[in-house]
């Protein structure tokens, strides 16, 4: 089964990067331990008027556009919220996940610094009968990865009158596949961060790492666990 | 993440340290084959006796000697039996036996002592007693028993014969007290028989008999009656006696110089009734017919009706509770190593503690997720 065959539901998919086949994320939104996540998350989004939120990890292969993707279907779908996925890494590993919406259909660019010229909506890569959007930065900074991560503000700014959420999916924070938009950089521009950790992480955690997140000052929403990360 | 866990969670992680978890496993076991080898043994040699029923009945006497019944005999067989356990003997059974360690007579040596009379059990079956000895080797303990059973018969035979001749001590001075006023009494002592303190003393006793009887029974009851007119017969010659005497006294005694100890001479025996006088001496001759059959007696009083036997294997320690505990132990200690090393000795936080060491809030953990058909990756060329 290809990506071709899946029939045409308008929704955000996950696929691994060298892999045949993808994952529809539509029931995994329904677990009852992935809607408590997803509450805690809308109700901070509520309470703290958020509108960007940056999907960090220490390490690759966490599940950070695994998460995203959940994240995104799980508050279009339940919540009716617009939510965009933007897509910061500059590089990607085997481990990756690479996000695809069902119809197969690529995204468009939409033109950088240039936000009032076009009509937002049409030149985002919005399927039909979706709320759920997936966007590459370095669309927005006509294909430059240096220095892509300043150029968030503005990507936010412009978005934000179309999407109630934008999320960042960022490269990780310590790791070989840590490319060269700094996801603290993004995080800092975002409203929020969420961190995800594992057991790969955490057999490793320790109180240097500690201290160098909480040094960065970063308003972190909360921390999920992903127990089925790599490992 | 989930600290309490499950039998079925912690399966995966049992096997993933099934290496440590299978060395601690053989080390406990290996302890406790080793104990239950090494650890020092204890052998209990045991046999049941019994006292015969012919040593609680009197023959002849029992209608005057009070006999046991029932249950007062097993207690009576209980106590017989341990009280052969004197500081003594189990002084000579250490010895004997060479289970004390120390030389010298001391407080250590009491300790001993006291530690073996620890080591003999006896338990009442009913009509049997049994009897157990404990020791560190099976020839120890069989003889030990065998000793103490043979300490059982001797103070049998000296107690029966003590409480006989307690009676007939008894039956004897019964009987002096009734000669000494018989008037035809065949071993009378005309002379004792005159001594006004003895009569004195009688008369106190019969007085006493009739106070108690005079509270059970009425004036009339021939027993009463009976006892009130020896008090009577006793108190008139007594009267006679004292005037003799002090005639007497007046006259030849202070003559000759004579020291008649109280004596009254020409006073006449006091008159008792016969049947009492030969109703006593019957009893005598009845005991004494009781001892002569104990003295001519062989057979023993104590029987053994399971006979001791070298003991084929110790008691303790018990090889099956020392390796099942060695197992248990060993599974326990896996378990507990197993889990301390999962989750504690590399310091690995939980994603709880993680958070809260950040001071940040922790949104919860992904459920896991299965991918359809399984991530299908190409094999690298």
């Amino acid at each position: 089964m290809t990506n071709s065959d899946e029939p045409n539901k308008g929704g955000l998919r996950v696929l691994p990067n060298d892999a045949e086949i993808g994952a529809d994320l539509t029931q995994f939104t329904h677990r009852g331990e992935f809607k408590r996540i997803l509450d805690q998350v809308v109700v901070a989004q509520k309470t703290g008027q958020i509108r960007s939120i940056a999907i960090l990890s220490e390490l690759p292969g966490e599940g950070k556009t695994f998460f995203a993707s959940a994240l995104a279907t799980g508050i279009s779908e339940m919540v009716g919220s617009r939510v965009l996925i933007v897509d910061t890494a500059t590089s990607s590993s085997k481990n990756s996940l690479k996000l695809v919406h069902s119809s197969g259909v690529p995204p468009s660019p939409v033109p950088p610094g240039k936000p009032g010229e076009a009509d937002s909506n049409s030149s985002l890569n919005s399927m039909p009968n979706s709320s759920s959007d997936t966007f590459h930065l370095h669309e927005w900074t006509d294909g430059k990865a240096e220095g892509a991560e300043y150029h968030v503000s503005s990507l936010i700014d412009h978005f934000k009158s179309v999407y109630e959420l934008i999320l960042f999916d960022t490269s990780a924070m310590a790791g070989t596949d840590r490319g060269s938009v700094d996801p603290v950089v993004i995080a800092h521009r975002c409203q929020a961060s969420i961190l995800i950790t594992s057991a790969r992480s955490l057999a490793t955690a320790d109180n240097k790492r500690r201290e160098r997140i909480q040094r960065e000052k970063l308003d972190i929403l909360g921390v999920v666990f992903n127990s089925g990360a790599l490992s | 993440m989930n600290q309490d866990l499950e039998l079925v969670d912690f399966l995966p992680i049992l096997i993933k340290h099934k290496r440590v978890a299978a060395a601690i496993m053989a080390a406990s076991i290996t302890a406790s084959v080793l104990a239950a080898v090494y650890l020092p043994k204890t052998y209990k040699a045991t046999s049941v006796i019994t006292i015969s029923p012919n040593y609680f009945r009197y023959s002849y006497v029992h209608d005057f000697v009070p006999e046991m019944v029932g249950f007062e005999i097993a207690t009576e067989r209980q106590n017989l039996v341990s009280g052969v356990l004197t500081n003594e003997f189990i002084t000579v059974l250490g010895e004997s036996l060479k289970i004390f360690k120390s030389q010298r007579e001391s407080t250590r040596r009491r300790t001993e002592a006291e530690d073996l009379l620890k080591n003999i059990e006896i338990v009442s079956l009913g009509s049997g007693i049994r009897v157990s000895f404990s020791a560190g080797t099976s020839d120890t303990a069989y003889l030990g028993l065998k000793k103490i059973i043979s300490q059982i018969e001797p103070p049998l035979q000296v107690n029966r014969k003590k409480k006989l001749l307690e009676y007939r001590g008894a039956l004897e001075r019964k009987i002096q007290s009734v000669v000494l006023v018989h008037p035809e009494s065949p071993t009378g002592d005309p002379i004792t028989a005159s001594q006004p303190e003895i009569i004195k003393g009688e008369i106190t006793r019969l007085e006493s008999e009739a106070a108690v009887l005079a509270k059970q029974y009425s004036e009339l009851h021939p027993a009463y009656q009976d006892v009130l007119s020896r008090v009577t017969a006793m108190k008139l010659w007594l009267a006679k006696a004292q005037q003799l005497a002090a005639q007497s006294s007046k006259s030849e005694s202070k003559e000759s110089g004579k020291d008649l100890n109280g004596f009254v001479p020409g006073a006449e025996p006091l008159k008792v009734s016969l049947v009492v006088y030969e109703s006593l001496v019957l009893k005598l001759n009845y005991l004494n017919m009781e001892l002569d059959m104990d003295k001519a007696r062989e057979e023993s009083y104590v029987s053994i009706i399971e006979e001791p036997r070298i003991p084929s294997a110790p008691i303790k320690p018990s090889k099956n509770l020392i390796l099942g505990g060695g197992i248990m132990a060993g599974i326990l200690m896996s378990a507990f190593v197993v889990r301390v090393r999962e989750y504690s000795k590399r310091g690995a936080p939980t994603a709880e503690q993680f958070s809260a060491q950040l001071g940040v809030p922790y949104l919860g953990a992904m459920p896991s997720f299965q991918w359809t058909e399984g991530p299908r990756r190409r094999k690298e060329s």
